[in-house]
């Protein structure tokens, strides 16, 4: 599973199941239950899918670039440069996943949605992103930076 | 199976021996050898240096357990010693020549023949370091050594089952020194081991194969004051010195069947001069490498049948670089190449595994278990260092930790301070570029300075001196190091697997950068 091409198809995958899972069933259950004051549910529910498909493009694209970064054989040389590399990648995604929730917050801030579907669209975005990418990472790293990932036996 | 036997007789028969214990370590040597050391100087730098190695080999090789990988190759040859591995010729120390053969109580006659067969210098210097250049006197003190005592039952204990020809006898020496000149053919005579009571099997048959190497001339030595010594050899000696002994081998009927002519005309400097003792530790030569390999020719010849013919070999050069392709490493035609090929996969292989092992494999033990993260430490060593169950899991750890050091040892100030030694800079002996594998000064047996993997990475795959994919320490990491599995080998201790590890990448990363398989 940690050798290109598989990967990079898994983690394709992945993050197309991921779409399914908060684009269509988390994104049904938000219609039942989100009320909003002035603005259709369609609209909601098409920024809400807009957010994650952007989120979620941009953690694929990060996690591909971990699994360039770590196939590199310089990266093998020097892993304590590598481990502080998968930091900040996940820092960033963690960084994305709230500046989406705050964007969400600004459009939607006339609609009075309770904090409860705020916190579903977090974990929505959350699953997007640094879970996302810390979980193709943990099963798909390359060989010389696999014990990286936290949590890694 | 065969029983070998060598004999390093001198400081260059006991540089020999250097160079084949080398061999052996590489995977280079016959299954089995018995060595011993024939010099009247114990504590010369050539011989202490041969001795504590020749320890070492048989410490690294008895705790070594290897890799289905590194099976047959690293630490290959069962080197047997006697407990007393040099013939040091005089029970009596500070024995002159006159005291040996008793001048004192020898009739008027006899005394004043002595003095025409001898100066008045050589009967009166002190032989602790050795006959000086002057062969004469060798011959003489060794013509009677004491076969039934330690090394030479080295020779004889089990010679009874034996065959004809199944004791290979291998004698190493210069023709144009004081010991190896006297040793070689006055150990070489016919009746003292070819045809010896013990080694003959009816009339003219022999239990011995007896080969030799004549090391002619190959090194000069800087000489930068006078001596207060009145009896000494210098290189200018040399020349004279062996003519007169190509002379004597071929007017004497020698024991020998099968000989070996081994010279060079690089004529390069190996050290400062000395008569002898600790001072005379001359640098590695790859003449003494290339005697190693004549030796390793007679070992490893298919049985022989009936009575031996007499052979000689001599090999040359096409021009004066000294090239792998140009070492002599076969007196079978058909076999040269292959021979080469597989010659300079094991050293240059073992070059690589002392290299990597000495430099990021120490690196990489120094530091915490907890904190490594490297694929191939994690995938091989999965232990708690917290239970004392799984100690023996540590390689830091008791036992495992001194294998490791005696390994480290042996690869980093014996194998790889001797192979570097071999350049001498002045870009004729185009085996290994000593300039890419340490800094400094070498003195083989003491610290050397390895270049720091982390500065240069590209000199691990280019350390030979010819073309190669010059692939850097990060890909040998990456592509090698990390791609090894022999978890499976449940039998092998922490520091086996931790060496084996290091072998199968080096020999894997070699046969891809150095285009050897």
């Amino acid at each position: 599973m940690n050798k290109s091409p598989m990967n990079y198809l898994i983690t394709f995958a992945i993050a197309c199941f991921f779409w399914v899972i908060t684009g269509l069933v988390l994104a049904g259950h938000l219609s039942d239950t989100v009320s909003l004051a002035t603005l259709a549910i369609e609209d909601f529910l098409f920024w809400y899918r807009i957010a994650i498909t952007a989120v979620g493009v941009i953690s694929l694209l990060l996690t591909y670039y971990w699994y360039v970064y770590g196939s590199k054989d310089s990266t093998a040389g020097d892993l304590e440069q590598a481990r502080r590399v998968w930091y900040q990648l996940f820092v960033i995604l963690i960084i994305v996943a709230i500046v989406a929730l705050f964007a969400k917050v600004i459009i939607f801030l006339d609609e009075g949605i309770a904090i409860i579907d705020y916190l579903i669209i977090f974990a929505a975005l959350s699953l997007h992103t640094y879970i996302f990418y810390w979980l193709c990472t943990f099963l798909m790293s390359p060989r010389a930076v696999k014990y990286l990932v936290p949590l890694k036996k | 199976m065969a029983y070998n036997v060598l004999v390093g007789i001198g400081g260059t028969g006991a540089r020999v021996v250097e160079a084949m214990v080398h061999l052996c370590a590489a995977g280079y040597g016959p299954e089995n050898l018995s060595i011993f050391l024939i010099d009247p100087d114990e504590s010369n730098g050539n011989l202490t240096r041969t001795k504590t190695l020749i320890t070492l080999y048989n410490l690294c090789r008895q705790s070594f357990n290897p890799s289905k990988a590194a099976e047959k190759q690293l630490f290959k040859t069962n080197i047997k010693i006697p407990e007393t591995l040099v013939w040091k010729i005089f029970k009596d120390k500070n024995t002159t020549l006159s005291y040996y053969i008793n001048l004192k109580t020898m009739t008027k006659e006899l005394e004043d023949f002595a003095s025409v067969l001898f100066s008045e210098v050589e009967l009166n210097t002190i032989l602790n370091e050795g006959f000086r250049g002057h062969p004469s006197i060798g011959s003489v003190v060794m013509s009677d050594p004491p076969q039934d005592e330690e090394p030479w039952t080295v020779l004889w204990d089990d010679i009874i089952t034996q065959k004809q020809n199944d004791v290979r006898v291998f004698l190493a020496g210069s023709v144009f020194g004081g010991t190896g000149a006297a040793g070689v053919p006055t150990i070489g005579s016919q009746r003292l081991i070819k045809y010896n009571d013990k080694a003959t099997i009816g009339a003219g048959k022999s239990r011995v194969l007896l080969g030799g190497a004549l090391v002619l001339p190959y090194f000069s030595i800087e000489r930068e004051d006078e001596t207060d010594e009145k009896m000494y050899v210098t290189h200018y000696d040399f020349p004279i010195a062996t003519k007169a002994a190509l002379q004597y081998y071929n007017e004497k009927q020698l024991g020998f069947d099968q000989l070996y002519f081994i010279g060079d005309s690089l004529n390069q400097k190996i050290g400062k001069f000395s008569v002898g003792s600790m001072s005379q530790e001359n640098q590695p030569h790859y003449i003494e490498l290339v005697t190693a390999l004549a030796a390793t020719d007679f070992f490893e010849q298919p049985p022989l049948e009936g009575d031996p013919e007499k052979l000689y070999y001599i090999a040359c050069r096409d021009d004066d670089s000294v090239t792998w392709e140009s070492l002599p490493v076969s007196r079978n035609e058909q076999e040269i190449r292959q021979r080469q090929i597989d010659f300079k996969a094991r050293l240059v292989t073992m070059s690589a595994f002392a290299y990597t092992f000495c430099t990021y494999g120490k690196d990489t033990l120094d530091k915490p278990h907890k904190d490594i993260n490297d694929t191939w430490y994690r995938e091989h060593f999965r232990f708690d260092e917290n239970k004392e169950k799984e100690r023996v899991k540590n390689p830091r750890w008791g036992e495992n930790k001194t294998q490791l050091e005696n390994f480290e040892k042996f690869l980093k100030h014996y194998y790889l301070a001797w192979l570097c030694s071999m350049d001498d800079n002045s870009d004729k002996v185009r085996l290994i570029s000593k300039s890419k594998i340490c800094e400094g000064s070498i003195q083989i047996g003491k610290e050397i300075n390895l270049i720091d993997y982390n500065k240069k990475k590209d000199n691990l795959g280019d350390f030979l001196k010819e073309k190669s994919k010059k692939e850097d320490f990060y890909v040998f990491i990456n592509r090698f190091l990390n791609s090894v599995n022999i978890t499976d080998e449940k039998t092998l201790s922490a520091a086996n697997k931790y060496i084996n590890i290091f072998y199968e990448a080096a020999m894997k990363f070699c046969a891809h950068n150095y285009h050897i398989q």
